[in-house]
């Protein structure tokens, strides 16, 4: 049965009510953290002060906030984009994958990595691969429930597998005329969600960050490229400010500032109002920035907010580690070289779109390993069938086919 | 003729180099081939063209009467760029796998190295390479016949636009056979005869004809009088 819109009309009204009245609402608070933003374009100081005073006695693991990179740019910078080298090579990476499914006829699960390599300004048509992975119970994991419980893994797995392969094949592209920009589609201040206590958590984020040194060491401008942040660390460091008022209730600012529509990208909407300008460079402030650091210097998370395109509407924001951040001309080549992406599609880089391509598994590609893997099984006489649940799914949800009569004009 | 070690005839190799792409999918009246860009510079409308399965012997032979150029939602989004880059463009025609398809009407097969011209008894399979036909000694065996003709024509009143293929094809055939105008005037004279009770077809096709081999000698004096 379809879905009856018709049942949902007054819901969307008042969702949309609801969503003018926020608006609304978080209008003036943005206008007061605009006004303090200008106001304290250069009170080095005093920031340094207040967040000082803030990480000392405020609960790390809550408090999330942003600290300015230098004194080079105001706190409310607009720089606008740069060009881009003459020539680069720009590697994107993203993954996708295939989660055991109990209901399925075989037990298995696969990750894909696409990778794309674009030759910024040499006009010759890109270079692109796939590393497809298959992991099933009788390799690692011997008993079956353990494998398929562990989907969560399969996850974590990915994003490890993503960094890596990127930062492998950028590698191979490594020449000192030109550039190397490699790009994933994610935070670059990884953190294994749910399971930070986890074995195989911790294995995956030492990884991620010895991933992130090697791109150093090899002199690869590595960043991130996050569309639609929900991040309030500027937000949460102008909030800050208020800590050196007396009587001050400063745990509010381990609550990260909650309302919703209130994110950095809302502020920074306002200042960054023509297509490819970017905001001052930032350092996320946080207890895994600081794991982060610890580890390497040269890995703390910095980030900027980009206008990527021609609406005006959209902000990103674009990860990067110190390394990059603390060298003006690398900067200026990732603002550069992303936004000349970004230029392609309208709003989005379009190299990150290509390896979304190459990484996806289609419904269609899923069928044909199960037929490939259904095959391999029949010939040691292990053939299986999916179980009635899932043989009813694929039924009710196959669609309706129309006759097509014969074709004449 | 000389053989190569692998027990190929030169023919069977130069098709190799002729192979415009592979079947997509086919009927016993037609079949669709997909096509990689850079395959695209040879084949064009009206041409014949074979579906050569394993063994050499046998083939498929049609004429390419429709071309598709599909399109997907990132090609729409570039198409809003203004001027697409070419490593972008490089990038959609030789990296993405959009094949280009063709379609090609059946105009006869051969069978234990006999050409016949009539449906074949099955179609091409799916990805049998499907090769252009250059060769003179081919196409001049293949249209010595005109016994082909009738199935184009009986194709009229479906999506094939039988008489601009007719056109194409015998503007084409005439240059491939060296322009000999024996050839193409028998054809038209057969065209006029089995076209005599269906002027609606027969008319704009000699009409075209004549525009498109202006030098043919005699071809006024083939037209019909009504």
């Amino acid at each position: 049965m379809t879905l009856e819109l018709e049942k949902l009309t007054n819901e969307i009204e008042t969702m949309a009510q609801g969503a003018y009245r926020r608006r609304e609402a978080t209008n003036a608070v943005l206008e007061e953290l605009m006004r303090r933003l200008r106001a304290h374009r250069t009170a080095w100081d005093t920031l340094e002060e207040a967040l000082g005073r803030a990480m000392r006695e405020l609960d790390m693991k809550w408090y999330r906030a942003a600290r300015p990179l230098d004194d080079r740019e105001p706190l409310d910078a607009v720089v606008p984009p740069p060009h881009p080298p003459a020539e680069a090579t720009l590697v994107a990476g993203d993954g996708s994958q295939i989660l055991p499914n109990r209901h399925g006829a075989y037990l298995y699960s696969v990750i894909n990595v696409g990778v794309i390599v674009y030759y910024h300004g040499r006009g010759q048509a890109p270079f692109q691969t796939t590393y497809p992975t298959l992991d099933y119970p009788n390799g690692d994991h011997p008993d079956e429930d353990t494998f398929v419980d562990k989907g969560a893994i399969i996850n974590l797995r990915r994003d490890k597998a993503e960094i890596e392969t990127l930062v492998e094949v950028a590698y191979d592209y490594l020449d000192e005329s030109c550039p190397v920009l490699a790009l994933l589609d994610q935070r670059l201040l990884y953190w294994p969600v749910g399971s930070s206590g986890a074995e195989e958590g911790q294995r995956v984020l030492l990884s991620w960050q010895q991933a992130m040194s090697r791109a150093c060491d090899g002199g690869i401008l590595l960043a991130g490229y996050i569309v639609r942040p929900a991040k309030r660390s500027v937000l949460t460091m102008l909030r800050t400010l208020d800590i050196l008022r007396p009587a001050f209730d400063k745990t509010q600012l381990e609550q990260g500032g909650r309302e919703p529509g209130l994110t950095d990208a809302a502020l920074f909407r306002r200042l960054l109002v023509e297509p490819g300008h970017r905001s001052k460079v930032f350092v996320d402030v946080s207890q895994h920035n600081n794991d982060f650091r610890s580890r390497d210097p040269r890995n703390e998370v910095c980030f900027f907010y980009l206008n990527p395109g021609r609406s005006g509407r959209q902000i990103a924001r674009v990860d990067i580690p110190y390394c990059v951040a603390e060298d003006p001309a690398q900067l200026e080549m990732v603002h550069g070289l992303i936004y000349n992406q970004c230029q392609i599609m309208g709003d989005y880089p379009y190299v990150l779109t290509r390896a979304d391509e190459l990484a996806v598994i289609s419904g269609r590609d899923r069928e044909n390993l199960d037929v490939m893997i259904g095959n391999a099984m029949e010939k040691y006489g292990l053939g299986a069938a999916v179980t009635a649940k899932e043989s009813g799914k694929q039924v009710a949800r196959a669609g309706r086919t129309r006759h097509d009569g014969l074709r004449r004009r | 003729m000389a053989f190569p070690d692998n027990g190929q005839t030169l023919q069977e190799i130069d098709d190799v180099g002729n192979e415009i792409g592979r079947v997509l999918r086919a009927s016993t009246i037609g079949f669709a081939v997909g096509s990689r860009v850079n395959q695209l510079s040879e084949p064009s409308f009206g041409c014949l063209v074979k579906a050569q399965p394993v063994d050499a012997r046998e083939a498929i032979y049609g004429l390419i009467f429709d071309m598709h150029i599909d399109d997907d939602p990132l090609v729409r989004r570039l198409i809003l760029a203004e001027n697409p880059r070419q490593s972008v463009i490089e990038d959609q025609r030789n990296n993405r796998l959009i094949p280009i398809e063709m379609s090609a009407l059946t105009v006869g097969y051969r069978l234990n190295g006999a050409l016949r011209h009539g449906l074949p008894p099955r179609p091409p399979l799916n990805l049998d390479p499907v090769m252009l036909c250059v060769d003179q000694d081919e196409i001049t065996a293949f249209t010595a016949d005109p016994g082909y003709l009738r199935l184009i024509l009986r194709a009229a009143g479906s999506q094939v636009p039988v008489d601009q293929l007719l056109v194409a094809h015998i503007r084409h055939t005439y240059e491939q056979r060296g322009q000999d105008a024996a050839w193409a005037l028998a054809t038209i004279q057969e065209l006029i005869e089995l076209l005599r009770s269906d002027y609606e077809l027969l008319v704009p096709t000699l009409e075209a004809i004549s525009d498109a081999l202006p030098t043919l000698p005699f071809i006024a004096e083939l037209e019909p009088v009504r």
